[in-house]
């Protein structure tokens, strides 16, 4: 079943056109994600795990993706860098439309590459905070939007968007019962999201603090996601970010999980 | 001879790389003590060791892999599994070279050969042996590379490999289960072929192998004339057939996997010869949510040609049947792998594995702890018990509680 666009979505929500005086809720969220044209994508990842007590550990991800525009399903390919001792693994996601993401494995231990159980959208990102969900591109369609009002926050006048899962699928799959985003009304970007578990409690909290224009457009390439209830929180960083370069189909394969570099 | 020629490729291959900047070095450092509860020296284990991985390309279509261990043992021999090398001993683990083609990948040197989708029981895993004297938490301890060539075919409809080991390397035992055998191992050379297919959200591979049994099967007792008891053992034959499957969905998987394996003894007449089989499993993972996932898997093993009497009265001839075990027509066995992460840098897993018929078993629960960046502390034990001659129960009495310290660099 196809889900989510996992070709960080989150780095997408700008807009140019700001006739948004009449918009609702949902006419903001689709020019947003409308702007998500990327083919390509390349980046050095990073991730900084933070618990309560100030304990850390980083890792460090080699990340290419590939959308296909025609069908808007992605193919993933990531590669741990660091630390040393999970380096060479690899992990290879295979979007589909009608069916569960195809994910492989490839653990150096066991010089094996493994087909694995999908795990769904909501399993977390490499231990991360941020879900699978999170990263990923929201489908618009999944979602009921209500435009709750204006804010400024953190110096910038916004609107406030509430998102409620049109389906108990789309509750299950992502974990959210409510999501609410902070748009910028200067170039809508996505700048502060809070995340409702399906309780109705708050979950966890995204703020973006950097974006970085490439090829014109705004990336969210530095942006924290802290989980209020365990008071755990994930910085995910991109370095080295290309876009719409070309990356063959043929490395988006089980094939090219297990080479050593 | 493979393996010298394998080690001069790579240095020359080292030494290109390196002066283009293409040379990888990266490293573990590992502490490993411990100790037997059933041992009367109760310090069975206590080594440092450290590997040294190569890797690198040398332009696009070659790369290559040298790992080296220099492992520093304190202890002599003294617990249930001596005798161990003691002191520093320096040995080569993987130390392949790589060639990338268009739609073929070979891979030439001592290397890992891991067989089959299902876990820990692997019904098809006949290439690597194992050690089990060196049984811990990492792979890399209790299974032995092998020298081996291995073409990988990437046609579009799927995936061939081809595999050929020029040698025989046997499994390693605990004493007194790991005789010395004069059988003349180097002309004894394994091949094999798999081919595998990932379509939708279903995975197979059929399986075809040919060489030997890891294991040495007694064959006599001779007494000496200064009355001494020799026993004879002998490699025998092993050619399979197999298959594997898995099919995924979100949080499972289902998966599968046989093999006919046949032996020297064909007819079943010979009762130091283990007959014709089947061995297969099916099992499964569920994986509810990221902190626990759970495997659990059955398995048969069935005789052909076999009877249960007919071979203990042969085996009472041949004044054999205090050293050879008499299995059931049909065994069953069951397996288990849980996986749970108590905290983001703390994870506890539990792997047993327990044979029905001959009621032996195995049990291997750590928890390892990331203190830091690439650096884990692990607790963990290893306990086997089973009647002699069964598959765990040869190592029956060398349980171990251990703790490892390890970091990468």
């Amino acid at each position: 079943m196809r889900r989510t666009s996992i070709c960080i979505g989150i780095l997408f929500f700008i807009l140019t056109d700001y006739a948004w005086m009449q918009n609702t809720g949902y006419d903001i969220m689709e020019r947003a994600l409308k702007r998500s044209s990327i083919k390509t994508m390349q980046a050095d990842l990073k991730l900084v795990l933070e618990t309560r007590t100030g304990d850390t550990r980083e890792r460090e991800i080699a990340f290419f993706s590939k959308t296909d525009p025609s069908t808007d399903l992605t193919k993933m390919l990531m590669k741990f860098v660091y630390p040393k001792d999970v380096r060479g693994t690899g992990f290879l996601t295979i979007e589909h439309a009608d069916r569960a993401d195809d994910r492989f494995l490839y653990l150096p231990a066991l010089r094996q590459i493994k087909k694995i159980a999908s795990s769904g959208s909501g399993g977390n990102f490499m231990s991360s905070d941020f879900t699978y969900y999170d990263i990923g591109t929201p489908e618009l369609e999944d979602w009921t939007y209500r435009l709750l009002g204006e804010e400024t926050r953190n110096r910038r006048l916004s609107f406030m968007i509430e998102a409620l899962p049109k389906s108990q699928q789309v509750l299950d799959e992502t974990g959210y019962s409510k999501i609410i985003r902070w748009v910028d009304q200067t170039d809508l970007s996505m700048f502060h999201s809070e995340y409702y578990d399906k309780s109705g409690e708050l979950k966890k909290k995204l703020d973006v603090e950097k974006f970085t224009l490439i090829n014109g457009v705004p990336f969210a390439t530095d942006m924290v996601m802290q989980d209020v209830i365990i008071e755990h929180t994930s910085r995910m960083t991109f370095e080295d970010l290309e876009i719409d370069i070309p990356i063959s189909d043929d490395f988006f394969t089980p094939r090219y999980l297990q080479r050593e570099q | 001879m493979l393996r010298i020629l394998t080690g001069g490729l790579i240095l020359l291959g080292l030494t290109f790389s390196g002066v283009r900047g293409e040379l990888d070095i990266a490293g573990r450092l590992k502490t490993f003590s411990a100790i037997n509860p059933n041992d009367v020296y109760r310090w069975d284990k206590l080594y440092s060791q450290v590997q040294l991985n190569f890797s690198g390309r040398t332009g696009d279509r070659v790369g290559y892999r040298a790992d080296f261990v220099a492992r520093y043992d304190y202890l002599s021999d003294q617990g249930a599994t001596a005798p161990r090398s003691t002191g520093l001993a320096i040995y080569p683990a993987e130390m392949y070279l790589d060639y990338y083609g268009k739609w073929l990948d070979v891979r030439i040197g001592q290397q890992y050969l891991f067989w089959g989708r299902a876990d820990w029981v692997n019904p098809t895993d006949v290439f690597n042996p194992w050690d089990y004297t060196n049984m811990s938490s990492d792979i890399e301890d209790y299974r032995i590379p092998i020298p081996a060539v291995k073409a990988s075919i990437y046609p579009v409809w799927g995936h061939l490999e081809v595999i050929y080991a020029p040698r025989l390397i046997p499994d390693k035992l605990p004493v007194p289960f790991s005789p010395s055998v004069a059988d003349n191992r180097l002309a004894m050379g394994q091949s094999g072929v798999r081919f595998a297919r990932d379509l939708s959200i279903v995975g197979w591979s059929v399986y075809g192998y040919h060489g030997w049994r890891k294991k040495a099967e007694l064959e006599e007792t001779i007494l000496t004339s200064d009355d001494r008891i020799v026993q004879v053992f002998r490699f025998h034959s092993l050619d399979m057939v197999g298959a594997d499957f898995i099919f995924t969905g979100e949080k499972w998987a289902f998966k599968g996997e046989g093999s006919f394996n046949f032996s020297d003894d064909r007819s079943g007449d010979n009762p130091t010869i283990i007959n014709d089989n089947f061995f297969g499993t099916f099992g499964g993972d569920w994986i509810p949510n990221d902190k626990f996932s759970l495997n659990l898997q059955g398995s048969v093993r069935h005789y052909f040609n076999y009877d249960k009497a007919s071979e203990s009265q042969r085996l009472l001839q041949l004044n054999l049947q205090h050293f050879i075990p008499v299995y059931e027509t049909t065994g069953y066995s069951v397996s288990n792998v849980i996986r749970y992460k108590v905290t983001n840098f703390i994870n506890l897993q539990s792997v047993a594995v327990l044979n029905l018929a001959d009621r032996d078993w195995f049990w291997l629960p750590f928890l390892s702890w990331e203190m830091a960046d690439a650096t884990h502390l692990t607790l963990g034990g290893l306990f086997f018990d089973g009647p002699t001659g069964s598959d765990f129960g040869n190592s029956a009495g060398a349980d171990e509680v251990f703790l490892q310290l390890s970091t990468s660099f």
